[in-house]
């Protein structure tokens, strides 16, 4: 009997060293993970004189918001204005090209389905820098140079392979007979995806349209290389010019921008984060 | 019904604009990047073919073959810390009791957050004048180490941008990771538990076994990823000092849009993606002929 209460003492006991090791550790991976944002968030509520003053992860001495004034009085609004404007499309036409196509491969007839399939997945292996080339010199050639198109376009057929491949996954269950009773009730087939298919999908479509939005959001280098004017900057590119003006000497404004960059995704992020991770596990854990 | 979906017009109709977007902007570049790749043309004058000399060129290039060695060593480095660190991290959310779901969400926060932002981030953290957070907390051990160049240094520039990489997909993995996991049949565990193994013998035994395929399909994913590595690198450190943080994808982005040789820009490019097909081709044969075999 005593010998068994020691085993048992023995193993709470181990039980217990291990709780605490988890929380330790898990402790530390959140300061790993979470206070360089903490560490702007404070940073940007900061005056000139308390970074002079105090180190950088000290509290600020009082809440400022100079430094935000700062950056709206700057041409970032224009800068977000742009970033929504080319997220939102991107968004709507990977939603809409990727549904169709995928519904077209996955339930009508037609020779070829697996070569389709095939040819989608591979826009998933090949480096986007190799189509910068070509891009930039179809564009200069045509006067693309500098719109939102030079930017949506890439955004939306680079975000299609992934898409594609969610939608086909759902595709795959999905019973043909609820369209078919659609089409029985009169409705072309267009009326019936749209009525039927589209309502369905519903989660698969938030999932798409939150990753390609925050991936559009935080795009550079197609910016980077087909953006030439201040006034056609996204908020990537605005952020790395207004620090290049004004964050040289006070820090403050950087970090006030960067928190202001980052807003609108931790905004997606905080309401719709949990379709994003289930579509992001989704397809790679696959045997 | 069945007629409906073999007319021809209405599958045109749901097929052709992605594919045809598709197709403009992805596949068509891609060949048209072969056929630069054998040209030498500075954008505006005169294309002149010059069939294989770039690729002749591109052998002998040092600046090229050191650029080479940095995406290796990178993507060496996305590896230990995307795979590995993923796996550990998916092992330590297995084992979190309490508040498991919110730290789960607060963990990803670095995938989210834009490339740019997180590089400024980190340079301003990093800073040396005026001294950056990582200093500031290090001179009050030693006033020494107040002054340490992370960033601005050919011994550690590429580190920090390896470092800073694998930390930003890190949660990536740790989730698919962690999904993984809870694959694994609990009447597995529970039987080696009754035959008397520990959770470590567990975890490399029955655990990662399991889910072999998926650390290989994904092994896939982030050297395919590390062969494209640019943002970051571009960001924090511009590639330098002396190019000793540059990696191939920054080194084709600087011959073409920066000294104009879009030809050998080309070069580089298609370089690259016979690299990204030679390793899709390998890891499959490699998990494919591992799974035959058995574990």
């Amino acid at each position: 009997m005593k010998h068994v209460e020691a085993k048992i003492g023995k193993r709470s006991m181990k039980k217990q060293i291990r709780n605490v090791m988890v929380t330790v550790v898990s402790v530390l991976v959140f300061l790993l993970f979470v206070y360089p944002l903490i560490y702007t968030v404070l940073n940007s509520l900061k005056t000139y004189d308390d970074f002079t003053s105090s180190p950088q992860y000290a509290l600020p001495a009082k809440v400022f918001f100079g430094n935000f004034v700062k950056v709206f009085q700057s041409d970032f609004i224009r800068y977000f204005i742009n970033s929504v404007v080319i997220a939102v499309l991107v968004v709507v036409f990977t939603v809409v090209l990727s549904a169709t196509t995928a519904f077209a491969i996955s339930k009508f007839r037609f020779r070829g389905k697996k070569i389709a399939e095939i040819y989608f997945l591979l826009g998933l292996m090949i480096p986007y820098q190799v189509i910068l080339i070509p891009l930039y010199l179809t564009y200069a050639k045509f006067k693309l140079l500098d719109t939102y198109f030079s930017l949506i376009l890439p955004q939306v057929a680079f975000g299609m392979p992934m898409a594609v491949q969610l939608f086909l996954a759902f595709f795959k269950d999905f019973e043909e007979e609820l369209i078919e009773a659609a089409v029985i009730d009169g409705s072309s087939i267009g009326r019936a995806f749209i009525s039927v298919v589209a309502p369905i999908c519903r989660n698969i479509i938030i999932t798409v349209a939150t990753l390609r939005a925050i991936f559009s959001w935080n795009e550079y280098i197609f910016s980077y290389t087909f953006i030439s004017s201040k006034k056609m900057m996204t908020v990537g590119l605005g952020l790395n010019a207004f620090v290049g003006e004004e964050g040289l000497v006070d820090w403050g404004p950087t970090f006030a921008a960067i928190v202001v960059t980052v807003i609108p995704t931790l905004l997606v992020y905080m309401f719709l984060g949990k379709y994003m991770q289930s579509g992001l596990s989704e397809g790679a854990v696959k045997s | 019904m069945d007629k409906l979906l073999r007319n021809k017009r209405t599958i045109l109709c749901f097929l052709l604009p992605g594919v045809v977007i598709y197709t403009v902007s992805v596949i068509i570049p891609i060949i048209w990047s072969a056929y630069y790749s054998l040209v030498d043309w500075n954008g505006y004058g005169e294309i002149t073919y010059v069939g294989i000399n770039n690729f002749k060129r591109l052998m002998g290039d040092t600046e090229f073959w050191d650029s080479v060695v940095h995406t290796l060593i990178y993507a060496i480095g996305q590896i230990v810390l995307q795979i590995g660190g993923g796996l550990l991290l998916a092992v330590l959310l297995t084992n979190i009791v309490v508040l498991r779901k919110p730290l789960q969400v607060m963990y990803y926060l670095p995938v989210i957050i834009s490339t740019v932002a997180l590089c400024q981030m980190f340079k301003k953290m990093f800073g040396v004048v005026p001294a950056g957070l990582v200093n500031q907390i290090l001179s009050n051990f030693n006033p020494k180490w107040g002054h340490i160049e992370w960033l601005t240094n050919v011994k550690s520039s590429l580190a920090m941008v390896t470092a800073v990489a694998g930390y930003k997909n890190m949660p990536v993995y740790m989730l698919i990771f962690y999904s993984a996991f809870l694959t694994v049949p609990n009447s597995l565990v529970e039987a080696a538990k009754i035959d008397g193994a520990n959770s470590f013998q567990i975890f490399t035994k029955i655990k990662i076994p399991h889910i072999r395929p998926t650390i290989f399909a994904n092994l896939l994913l982030v050297l395919n990823g590390s062969l494209r590595g640019f943002d970051i690198a571009k960001l924090l450190t511009a590639g330098g000092p002396i190019n000793s943080s540059q990696l191939q994808a920054m080194y084709m982005y600087k011959q073409a849009f920066s000294s104009q040789k879009y030809g050998y820009g080309s070069t580089v490019a298609m370089f690259i993606v016979t690299e990204s097909l030679i390793l899709a081709i390998l890891i499959r044969w490699i998990s494919s002929s591992r799974k035959l075999g058995g574990r």
